[in-house]
C-alpha cells in the first residue's frame, strides 16, 4: 500500500532488553500530524536505554534567553544532558567529537498527475523532471531522491538519486523514470537557517499511453 | 511534454492512491516542520545540550520578580534529577551551565516524571515529597508544610504559690520565626486544676521534620478550662520547659485550629497551582493549601478539612480558568473531572469529559480553549470539550497503530505547546523489561523481530 503508516516500525518489537523506543512528534491542532523529530543523542531503537523524559519551553518574555533563541529544553534518560533545541540560531547537531548539521527528510506519497485520489493506477508514464518554482531548491543543499512504485515508507524501498547539471540549478531529473507513479524523498543536511525550505514543485512528465490502452 | 504544478504540503496523509495537485501529502516528515497553513517545509533548528549528570525527571521555570519596569524577570530552569541514587535540584539561566541547590535535610524525591508550580515567589516540586524554593538567588531547597507535635505537653501545679486559680489546657506548636510558618499545634493536655500555682510545663519535643524551626508556641486556655487556646510565650526550639504564670487578660492571638496548618501528602508527583492555592493528589483525595493572601505560609497549610474526594485514583491535575476551573484527570476510562468555585464554601465537582483519562500528567496541556492530554493510546484534542474533528480524522489513524501496544509499564509521555510554531509537541517514550514483549499490531500476541520502517535494520529476537 502506497500509504503504508510511516511510523511502522514503532510497532514491531522484539523483546531485547534496554531497547528504547522514542519519538517525538508534532501535531497541529487544525492540520493534523505535522512531523516527526529526533535527536542523534536519543534515536529511536537505541541500546542504551536513552530516552526523553521531560520537556520545557521559557516563557516567551522571559530575559533568561535571547529575543531569538526560543529554545526548548529536554530533560534526558541515560545521557546526562540537558539538550536545548529549536534554536533559531546556527547551531548545529553535535554528535561525540564532531559537529553535524540536522538530517531532515520528508518523504511525498504518491505521485501521479494524472489521476485522482479515488481512481485506480493511472498508467505508465516517462517522469522527467521536478521544476522548482523559487530558483535554486539544489543550490540550497537540498538533496532529492526517488522510487517508483513502491510502499515509499516501508522496508525495502529502493531509492535513486535525481540528477542534476551545474546551469540548471532549480532542476532534478529523473534517470530512469518510466512509472506508473513515483514517491519523491527530500534530504536536507545543511546547517540550519530561518527560511523556508522548500514549498512544492513542478512535474514534468511524459505520458506513455491512452486511458484504456496498454501501456507502452 | 506535460507538467503538473504541485504548490504545496498538506501534511502526512496515509491515504493510499495518487496525489492530485495542487498540494502533496507526505509519508514522512522528520526533522521537518510545518510551521503554518502555506504549505512550506522548514528544516527544525539545531541542538546544543549542558551537561546535567543523572536522569532528569522534571525541568520547570522560576520566574523572579522583574528589577526594572519594563523588563521582563529572570526565568531560572530548575531542573531535578537522579545520579545513581543522588538526588539534585539544580538551576541555570540560559541553560549553558548548571548549578546544584543545597537540599534540605528534610527533603526526600523519588524518581519518577515530576511537576512543578509556582505562586509568587513560593516554587513548589512534586517529586515524592512536596517540597520549595522560596529564594532562588541564594537559597536552597527546603520542605513544603511540616508536623506539628504528636503529643500533648506535660503540666503539673508547680510545688510554690503562682498566679492562676482556674482549669486550665495547653498546646503547642512549632514556629519558624523567620517565614512566619506555624505548625498545627499538639493534643492538649488533660484539663488542669490551679489554684493560686502555676502551670509546670514539661516534656515538649525539641525536634521537627522541616528545615527552619527556631521556636515553639505556648497556648493555654483562658481559667474556664474551654477552647480556644491563646498565646502565652514563644521559648527556643531546644527549650523543653516553661513555667506559665500569665494572667488570662496578657494572654496573645488564638492558636491554629487543630489540624489546620497540617503537611501536605508525604508523597506525589502530581501538584498544581490554581486560583492562588496549590493542589496535591493523593489517591483519590485532591488537598488544597490555605489560599495565597500575600503570606507564602499559608501555601504549606494543609487539613483533612481542605480536600475533595473521587470516585477514581486521581492521575493528573491542570489548571483551566478558561475551562471553567482545575480540570482532575482519572485513568483512561474513568473521566475527566471539573472543580469549579473560589472559595472553599463553593468547590464542587462536575464532570467535564466522561470515559478519557490519562496515565500521564506530563501529556496534559491547556492552551486557550483547547485541551491536549494523551489517553491510553493516543492523543486527545478537545476544542471547548468536543473531540477535535481534525484529530479524529487525521491523527488517529497513525497515532492509534503507533500506540497500540505500548506497554504500560515504562512509558514517558510528555506534551507543550510550541509558542512558536502554534503546535502541540508530543514525546512518547518506552525502555523495554526484558520479560515484555511488544506485540505485533497485526498479529496479536506474536512476537516479532524490531525493525526500522526508514532504515530496515532489524534485531533478531
Amino acid at each position: 500500500m502506497g500509504g503504508r503508516s510511516l511510523l511502522e516500525g514503532f510497532i514491531y518489537y522484539g523483546n531485547m532488553a534496554g531497547i528504547t523506543r522514542e519519538i517525538v512528534m508534532a501535531l497541529d491542532p487544525y492540520r493534523g500530524f505535522a512531523g516527526e523529530f529526533s535527536w542523534p543523542e536519543v534515536e529511536d531503537g537505541n541500546s542504551d536505554e536513552r530516552a526523553i523524559l521531560c520537556v520545557y519551553q521559557p516563557p516567551a518574555n522571559s530575559s533568561s534567553l535571547p529575543i531569538s533563541n526560543d529554545g526548548i529544553l529536554l530533560g534526558t534518560k541515560n545521557l546526562d544532558v540537558v539538550l536545548f533545541t529549536f534554536l533559531t540560531g546556527t547551531e548545529t547537531d553535535p554528535n561525540g567529537s564532531a559537529t553535524e548539521s540536522v538530517e531532515a527528510i520528508a518523504i511525498t506519497g504518491r505521485i501521479d498527475p494524472t489521476m485522482t485520489q479515488e481512481d485506480d493506477i493511472g498508467g505508465a508514464k516517462s517522469y522527467h523532471s521536478l521544476e522548482f518554482p523559487h530558483l535554486r531548491q539544489v543550490n540550497k543543499g537540498l538533496d532529492f531522491e526517488y522510487c517508483v512504485e513502491e510502499e515509499a515508507a516501508g522496508e525495502g524501498a529502493t531509492w535513486l538519486d535525481m540528477h542534476y547539471t551545474d546551469t540548471d540549478r532549480n532542476f532534478a531529473y529523473f534517470p530512469e523514470g518510466i512509472a506508473n507513479w513515483v514517491n519523491i524523498k527530500i534530504k536536507d543536511n545543511t546547517e540550519y537557517v530561518d527560511r523556508d525550505i522548500i514549498d512544492g514543485f513542478r512535474l514534468h512528465y511524459y505520458e506513455l499511453f491512452t486511458r484504456g490502452d496498454e501501456a507502452t | 511534454m506535460k507538467n503538473r504544478l504541485y504548490r504545496g504540503f498538506s501534511g502526512i496523509d496515509r491515504t493510499e492512491g495518487p496525489i492530485v495537485g495542487p498540494q502533496i501529502s507526505l509519508l514522512r516528515s522528520k526533522n521537518f516542520i510545518m510551521p503554518d497553513e502555506r504549505g512550506v517545509l522548514r528544516k527544525r533548528g539545531g541542538t546544543t545540550k549542558a551537561t546535567l549528570l543523572g536522569d532528569c525527571w522534571g525541568i520547570g521555570g522560576y520566574q523572579a520578580d522583574p528589577t526594572s519596569v519594563g523588563i521582563p524577570g529572570v526565568v531560572y530552569f530548575i531542573a531535578y534529577h537522579n545520579n545513581g541514587g543522588t538526588a539534585y535540584v539544580s538551576k541555570s539561566i540560559a541553560g549553558a551551565s548548571w548549578s546544584a541547590l543545597s537540599l534540605g535535610a528534610y527533603t526526600s524525591f523519588g524518581t519518577a516524571p515530576m511537576s512543578f508550580a509556582q505562586i509568587a515567589n513560593l516554587f513548589a516540586i512534586f517529586g515524592g515529597r512536596p517540597a520549595k524554593i522560596t529564594d532562588i538567588s541564594s537559597g536552597g531547597v527546603s520542605r513544603l508544610g511540616g508536623g506539628g507535635p504528636t503529643a500533648a505537653p506535660t503540666v503539673a501545679a508547680s510545688t510554690g504559690a503562682g498566679s492562676l486559680t482556674g482549669e486550665y489546657s495547653w498546646k503547642y506548636t512549632f514556629y519558624d520565626s523567620t517565614s512566619g510558618w506555624e505548625s498545627s499545634p499538639s493534643p492538649a493536655n488533660t484539663t488542669l486544676s490551679l489554684s493560686a500555682k502555676n502551670g509546670e510545663i514539661s516534656g515538649m519535643s525539641t525536634t521537627v521534620d522541616r528545615e527552619g524551626i527556631d521556636k515553639k508556641r505556648i497556648y493555654r486556655t483562658q481559667l474556664t478550662g474551654e477552647a480556644p487556646w491563646y498565646h502565652v510565650a514563644d521559648v527556643t526550639l531546644a527549650t523543653t520547659t516553661y513555667t506559665d504564670s500569665t494572667s488570662d487578660a496578657s494572654l496573645g492571638a488564638v492558636a491554629p485550629t487543630e489540624g489546620d496548618h497540617d503537611a501536605p501528602p508525604s508523597s506525589t508527583y502530581i501538584g498544581e497551582s490554581h486560583e492562588k492555592r496549590f493542589w496535591i493528589a493523593d489517591g483519590t483525595s485532591l488537598y488544597y493549601s490555605k489560599i495565597y493572601d500575600g503570606s507564602l505560609y499559608n501555601l504549606e497549610y494543609f487539613s483533612a478539612d481542605r480536600k475533595l474526594v473521587f470516585n477514581q485514583q486521581i492521575t493528573a491535575v491542570k489548571s483551566a480558568p478558561r475551562l471553567g476551573g482545575l480540570l482532575v484527570f482519572k485513568a483512561p476510562g474513568y473521566g475527566i473531572d471539573l472543580v469549579r468555585g473560589r472559595s472553599s464554601e463553593d468547590f464542587e465537582i462536575v464532570e467535564y469529559y466522561p470515559s478519557r483519562g490519562t496515565y500521564h500528567q506530563q501529556s496534559v496541556v491547556v492552551q486557550d480553549d483547547m485541551l491536549f492530554f494523551f489517553d491510553k493510546t493516543r492523543p486527545i484534542l478537545l476544542k471547548n470539550g468536543q473531540i477535535s474533528p481534525t484529530f479524529s480524522d487525521k491523527v488517529y489513524p497513525i497515532i492509534s497503530e503507533l500506540c497500540k501496544d505500548i506497554p504500560s509499564d515504562v512509558p514517558y509521555v510528555w506534551a507543550l505547546w510550541d509558542n512558536l510554531r502554534e503546535q502541540f509537541l508530543l514525546g512518547i517514550s518506552s525502555i523495554s523489561a526484558s520479560s515484555v514483549q511488544w506485540q505485533d499490531a497485526t498479529s496479536w500476541g506474536v512476537g516479532v523481530s524490531w525493525k526500522d520502517s526508514f532504515t530496515t535494520v532489524t534485531w533478531q529476537v
